[in-house]
């Protein structure tokens, strides 16, 4: 028995159903209700097992391959890298600095060589972005460090 | 038909709100449709965060005008890249892009902006004679009957959805369990909360949408982010002859209701209405051969068809509150935040948005033919901006977008989470559409069916004495063959529906 794509697959949804199924079963009862709040998922959980079971015999794709490169894989998990500082960085850091470093920075590592336009995009959009969000649709952005 | 209604409609759709709004909504998705990876699902989740301080009339207006904006512009970087913007102009590239490469890149756009503006004017008309007429029929709807309409439609988007049956019913079912996460509306029993009070609201659509699509689409340019046109590319003449215009009469006039039809059908929407209509126009057509090879039939037929789709999508959006695709699904969702409750009634409580949502398509379809038309060679000039930029601003967009309707940092990585999940999804070929629309219809399904058993007290005669429900449920369960009927439909005609990006 080949261990395909689709099979990995079917392999990780059926856990994922098993573990939901386990928690419907932990749901408090509510006494009054006629359809208690723990029916649907119970129906979904066993609705996913099933077919996790389907697509596991199923013989459609089994040459499926995922096609990617390294160099692809650095550059995603670079972007969820650069992603998860600027969330954690946006509100003691605010938004002026984050917002136009994470243009500038990430355009650079894209590799768009024009560092002029770059910068001068980076920091307009941001500019614009904040004077729109603060002064007409009335949403206030973390200020951070830059107190204005 | 009320014509008072329609005043109304009319009377804010010429207003400079109206006018403004269209304006902005189809420049904006005309823009983001012709980025190839970007769909009319990313460009309206993106506009969403800002249509949060608008009155909902405007709004609506506004992410219609995106919608069957992005699919106008889709075929634009079909023609000139042969890269479709949008999935529902893949099919446009088959011959348009062989046009283009003949050096008639201006006739092939002019073919597409005429077919287009031809599919949706059709399309709006019929809308204004449909839409009420099955309003008028669904008022009678109790929750028995919300329940089987509602599954019909996810069973029917889930099942014609491309590619694998079981795959799409996955997609579909992943995303009803993310909808089960939160506080039971009913119940009030915290579900799958894991103890933490962020997710007691549930995951708000907005971080679906934008993660699933937007940021799962982004990926897919960072992988293709070295990809640039050639400047110095020219678009020649726009100019069609006269013999042009009498090959274009006939699809043209076909596929606006064709298409219209499939748009209105649950599940079908503009990107199958626009390889039906490539099928049958090839079929037809007394020399075959000169398909694939820049057909001016080629162009115009799933052209025409698509956006008479587009616009047909709305009838059931408008009239029974449920969406036929994951795009009008993303509507919804958002016309609920604004506090609208789109349903049969929505044509007797709020006249204006009703009619005047129908309305300002007549305006925004002639802003495209403008826009599509005179402009194209400088519109054309945006597919021009380097990719990194693109991909930078995309991100920035997304994070922006979820920040600032929930000023949470929770969100945030919700929405990279979500991302994430998109992007294998794309890997294992997962389509992401039945997700949302299960998200979105997931909570609605529950309630319906919960409140209509609670009416019986639990007795599932209120589902058998009723014949609409019986019927639709019928329907949905019949909509499991039709795959295989499709099937061999695509099989025969050698049409690969497959991941074609």
């Amino acid at each position: 028995m080949q261990l395909t794509m689709n099979r990995i697959l079917s392999l990780i949804l059926l856990v994922i159903s098993i573990v939901y199924i386990y928690l419907s079963f932990q749901l408090p009862s509510y006494a009054p209700a006629v359809i208690d709040s723990d029916a649907i998922p119970k129906v979904l959980g066993f609705i996913l097992l099933g077919l996790s079971f389907l697509l596991f015999f199923d013989k459609k794709d089994t040459k499926m391959v995922v096609d990617i490169s390294k160099k692809d894989v650095f550059y995603l998990v670079l972007t969820v890298v650069m992603i998860i500082i600027y969330i954690l960085l946006l509100e003691s850091v605010g938004f002026l600095l984050m917002t136009s470093s994470f243009l500038f920075i990430a355009t650079l590592i894209y590799g768009y060589r024009n560092h002029l336009v770059n910068l001068i995009v980076s920091l307009s959009f941001t500019f614009i972005m904040y004077y729109l969000f603060n002064e007409l649709l009335m949403v206030r952005l973390p200020q951070g460090i830059l107190s204005l | 038909m009320s014509f008072e209604g329609i005043l109304s409609g009319l009377e804010y759709a010429i207003s400079i709100e109206g006018l403004l709004f269209v304006l902005i909504g189809v420049v904006v998705g005309t823009v983001i449709g012709m980025m190839p990876g970007l769909g009319p699902i990313t460009a309206i989740a993106v506009m969403i965060p800002i249509t949060y301080g608008m009155d909902p009339v405007s709004a609506m207006v506004m992410m219609a005008g995106v919608y069957y904006g992005a699919v106008f512009g889709g075929s634009t970087a079909s023609i000139l890249l042969n890269a479709p913007g949008t999935s529902s102009a893949v099919v446009t590239a088959f011959d348009g892009f062989p046009m283009a490469q003949k050096g008639d890149a201006g006739k092939a756009l002019a073919i597409s902006a005429i077919a287009s503006t031809a599919g949706a004017t059709v399309a709006i008309v019929l809308t204004m004679l449909l839409a009420p007429a099955m309003a008028s029929v669904a008022v009678s709807f109790g929750p028995a009957e919300y329940f089987a309409l509602l599954f019909m439609g996810l069973m029917l988007i889930t099942t014609l959805s491309e590619g694998s049956t079981i795959k799409a019913l996955i997609s579909a079912t992943l995303g009803f369990m993310a909808v089960t996460i939160g506080l039971d509306p009913q119940t009030g029993t915290p579900r799958f909360t894991f103890g933490t009070s962020s997710l007691l609201d549930g995951i708000d659509f907005l971080v679906v949408a934008l993660g699933l699509f937007a940021l799962a689409e982004v990926s897919h340019l960072i992988i293709n982010r070295k990809f640039s046109r050639d400047k110095n590319e020219d678009i020649g003449s726009l100019k069609l002859s006269k013999t042009d215009f009498k090959e274009m009469s006939g699809p043209m006039s076909r596929h606006s209701l064709i298409g219209f039809f499939i748009g209105v059908l649950p599940g079908a929407g503009a990107t199958m209405a626009s390889f039906i209509s490539y099928i049958l126009e090839k079929r037809i057509s007394k020399n075959p051969s000169e398909f694939g090879k820049g057909s001016i039939k080629g162009i115009a037929a799933p052209e025409t068809s698509n956006n008479a789709a587009a616009t047909g999508s709305f009838v059931p959006l408008l009239s029974l509150g449920i969406p036929g695709s994951g795009t009008t699904a993303v509507m919804l969702a958002a016309l609920l935040v604004l506090g609208v409750n789109p349903g049969p009634l929505l044509i007797e409580d709020n006249p204006e948005l009703f009619w005047g949502v129908i309305v300002s398509m007549f305006f925004g379809t002639f802003f495209l033919l403008l826009l599509n038309l005179p402009l194209i060679p400088y519109l054309a000039k945006i597919l021009l901006i380097p990719r990194p930029l693109l991909i930078s601003l995309v991100l920035i967009f997304c994070l922006m977008g979820v920040y600032t309707v929930s000023f949470s940092t929770f969100d945030m990585f919700l929405l990279l989470g979500f991302g994430v999940l998109g992007y294998l999804m794309k890997l294992v070929k997962l389509p992401a559409a039945p997700f949302i629309l299960a998200f979105i219809l997931g909570g609605m399904l529950e309630q319906n069916l919960r409140q209509a058993l609670n009416i019986s007290n639990g007795s599932l005669d209120i589902f058998l004495q009723s014949p609409v429900a019986i019927t639709l449920i019928v329907i949905s369960i019949l909509s499991f063959v039709m795959p295989f009927i499709l099937n061999r439909f695509y099989k025969k005609n050698n049409i690969n529906t497959g991941d074609n990006k």
